[in-house]
């Protein structure tokens, strides 16, 4: 972790003790904007996480990034806190001013490339996080004649309509309409993203993804830990039966798989190997989802599933996010093909090459 | 539990093993197209060769980080597992000195006595000297704290009586490190009065049996110990210190880079023939394959970089084993099923071989080292507190 974003990592851990309660994520899954805790996250300038220190940010690394994102995933922080993070990285390698308030990011498959030379632009885009609070959204998308760059297009709020949404999180998930747009007006932006793949983008997209999921495994973990030690039946805490503890042991080995995947990837450099690392860690935060989901729930028994028990602002944030940038079927494939890509004869090289960063 | 902690931190190896990395790869590859060896599933229990063996001990690729004047060759923990690895990988036959090299000597490094050591290491890391595990009995599997073997000391040497089972190797092995009561058992302290005795295998009042598993394959053994006399000096540690030895022992057989890959000379294969061809529906298969291959393998990292630090990372170990042999266990079907429905891999002969070595051992995955369950108790004992 970089001297300069530790400080943040542990500010935004303090932060999110405090200020993001249960009590706030059930209010913000209601519908509220959770104004006062936007407003101190921001103040630890989250979009500047990964701007390097020469162009006035705090220099971070994905290390960092993933640290922050754990965090926020275990206390389901209700911003767009993984968006920001991105957004304020894509606007800097795009040469472009920093904008203040939460950020969206969005991956779209319209021809980036074509709208710049017609000049105009049309978007339809579905499940964007928070995209009618955000001061904009960064959308990224393609070039139909090299379909590997990677393009962005900055709609700021204003440009687009959007229509209320909410995925199986509780988060807002918006639709985002734009009809016809000159890019030439006030605020908006379209160019080619120097140096950056597509798969690149949506590959650290999805490790942020992971990233909360790990964070989120960490929580539902210790909330079933608490559960099954404090629930009494045939006389003894549950979490003394066998049947009950072995399914606790998969808990924490899902919980813990999905952290050293998220780690592994986070620190592999660019490179040949890092979107097959992100791939990996993305498919494997995915099966953990699932899978700590349905324990968890089960241990948890009826009290899991009602509104009042705090177990379910987790686990519908999991279901969601293992979806979103990819799941589980979609990195699969992806890994298979980037071990092609780079040449790979066969599969353990790749592997040791991999994972040795 | 060092995976969840904050501050845990994954190693990174970076290119500092490749050069014994490449030695050890251009080795394994001339023994095969030599004919020496032919790789296998499983080749660390099944693949017994004295003479692999004492090839790769001139080369110093056993014990590579023990201490010189033990036969390493001064390497790092993190050496030796770059060999292993790419002998388990390519599917070598390592069974001959697998257990002594990965179990024995540790014990005796950290609990025999100097003479032990002098006496015993050298000829491991040479690979012509190997150990048996004398744990299990017939009536005493998951329950070690049960075992009756018992060895009473009379006229300056042991006294032992018992059975073991499930001796994997006795046949070829030279001693076997027996756990056995050496004081009565005591129901309010089950885990005092054990203790761990170095047993030659050749002397008089040992007898061995061969059990054959379901292939009809020898592995395993029965041994039986009518009043065989052991050495005082042959005794491990203190007397009554069996548990804690028998515990950290299993540490060290729980936490290697074997209870994953197993039968990675099947799935290479497979995704050798997957990455050859054209992109197709089975790719979701094979990459599910990868993804928990590279989680698992940078698991082992951290498992054996705590190892390598001197920690204990017993539960980490535990984790990885039943993660990983239950991965050893599903790539054997995915595998299977793509061999049918999947065109690029259908009909292939080397695979259709390993495949026909693995399948009827894969039972064994998930019991052999600590059976699942018992592993699932310790971990979950160990989240509770208790």
């Amino acid at each position: 972790m970089s001297e300069l974003a530790r400080p943040l990592a542990e500010a935004a851990e303090r932060l999110f003790a405090q200020r993001c309660g249960t009590d706030v994520v059930a209010s913000a899954d209601a519908g509220t904007w959770p104004q006062a805790l936007w407003s101190e996250l921001e103040a630890l300038t989250p979009a500047q996480l990964l701007v390097p220190e020469a162009r006035g940010g705090a220099g971070g690394d994905w290390s960092d990034a993933c640290a922050l994102l754990e965090r926020a995933g275990e206390f389901n922080l209700p911003v767009p806190v993984a968006e920001t993070v991105l957004a304020g990285w894509l606007l800097d390698r795009a040469g472009l001013p920093a904008v203040a308030g939460p950020l969206s990011f969005a991956c779209t498959t319209v021809d980036l490339a074509a709208a710049q030379r017609q000049g105009r632009v049309a978007i339809e885009a579905r499940n964007v996080p928070w995209a009618a609070r955000s001061a904009g959204i960064v959308l990224v998308g393609t070039d139909a004649n090299a379909s590997a760059e990677a393009w962005l297009l900055f709609l700021p709020n204003g440009a687009y309509t959007t229509a209320p949404d909410r995925a199986p999180a509780g988060d807002p998930r918006d639709r985002v309409a734009v009809l016809e747009l000159a890019l030439s007006a006030p605020g908006v932006s379209c160019q080619r993203l120097q140096g950056l793949r597509h798969a690149e983008v949506l590959g650290r997209a999805a490790l942020l993804r992971a990233a909360q999921i790990a964070g989120a495994c960490r929580r539902v973990l210790a909330l079933t830990l608490a559960y099954t030690g404090e629930r009494v039946q045939f006389g003894r805490a549950i979490g003394q039966f066998q049947a009950v503890q072995h399914q606790l042991a998969q808990l924490a080995e899902e919980t813990a798989a999905v952290r050293v995947a998220v780690q592994a990837a986070a620190s592999t450099g660019d490179g040949p190997w890092s979107v097959a690392a992100m791939a990996a860690a993305k498919m494997r935060a995915g099966e953990a989802a699932g899978l700590c989901v349905r324990i968890a729930h089960q241990l948890h028994g009826a009290m899991g599933v009602t509104a009042e028990h705090p177990l379910h602002q987790s686990t519908r944030r999991m279901l969601a996010w293992r979806d979103e940038h990819g799941a589980e079927a979609y990195w699969a494939r992806e890994l298979v093909q980037a071990l092609r890509d780079a040449g790979a004869p066969g599969a353990w090289q790749a592997i040791v090459a991999a994972t040795n960063r | 539990m060092l995976f969840l902690r904050p501050d845990f931190e994954l190693p990174c190896l970076g290119a500092s093993t490749a050069g014994l990395r490449s030695a050890v790869r251009a080795f394994v590859a001339d023994e095969i197209a030599s004919g020496r060896i032919t790789p296998r599933c499983n080749s660390w229990t099944e693949s017994l060769a004295s003479d692999f063996s004492r090839r790769l001990g001139e080369r110093g690729w056993i014990g590579y980080h023990w201490p010189t004047q033990y036969g390493g060759r001064g390497g790092n923990a993190f050496d030796t597992l770059t060999i292993n690895e790419e002998l388990l990988a390519a599917g070598a036959p390592v069974g001959a000195h697998w257990i002594a090299a990965r179990q024995s000597a540790p014990l005796l490094m950290r609990f025999g006595n100097e003479a032990q050591r002098q006496e015993f290491l050298p000829r491991i890391a040479a690979g012509s000297t190997y150990f048996a595990i004398g744990m299990s009995e017939p009536d005493v599997g998951s329950d070690l704290a049960s075992v009756r073997s018992r060895a009473e000391l009379a006229d300056g040497s042991w006294v032992l009586n018992g059975r073991k089972v499930w001796t994997s190797g006795a046949h070829l092995c030279h001693y076997a490190i027996v756990l056995c009561r050496t004081a009565p058992a005591d129901p309010k302290a089950r885990h005092a009065g054990l203790s761990q005795l170095i047993v030659d295998l050749k002397a008089p009042g040992v007898t061995i049996r061969p059990i054959r598993m379901l292939d009809g394959s020898h592995h395993f053994n029965e041994v039986i110990f009518d009043n065989v006399q052991v050495p005082s000096e042959r005794l491990v540690g203190n007397a009554g210190d069996g548990w804690k030895q028998v515990s950290s022992e299993l540490a060290y057989e729980r936490s290697g880079p074997e209870r994953f890959l197993s039968t990675m000379p099947l799935v290479e294969r497979c995704l050798q023939l997957v990455l050859a061809g054209p992109a197709a529906v089975g790719d979701i298969a094979a990459g599910r394959l990868l993804a928990r291959l590279i989680t698992l393998r940078n698991m082992s990292l951290g498992v054996w970089g705590a190892l390598g630090a001197g920690q204990s990372p017993a539960i980490e170990a535990a984790m990885v084993k039943d993660l990983g042999t239950n991965f050893e266990r599903d790539a054997i079907e995915i595998v299977r099923e793509a061999m049918t429905a999947d065109p690029r891999v259908a009909g292939d002969d080397a695979l259709e071989q390993l495949m026909a070595d693995a399948l009827p051992l894969a039972p064994t995955y998930n019991l052999r080292g600590g059976t699942n369950e018992v592993l699932r108790n310790m971990i979950a004992k160990n989240l509770q507190g208790k």
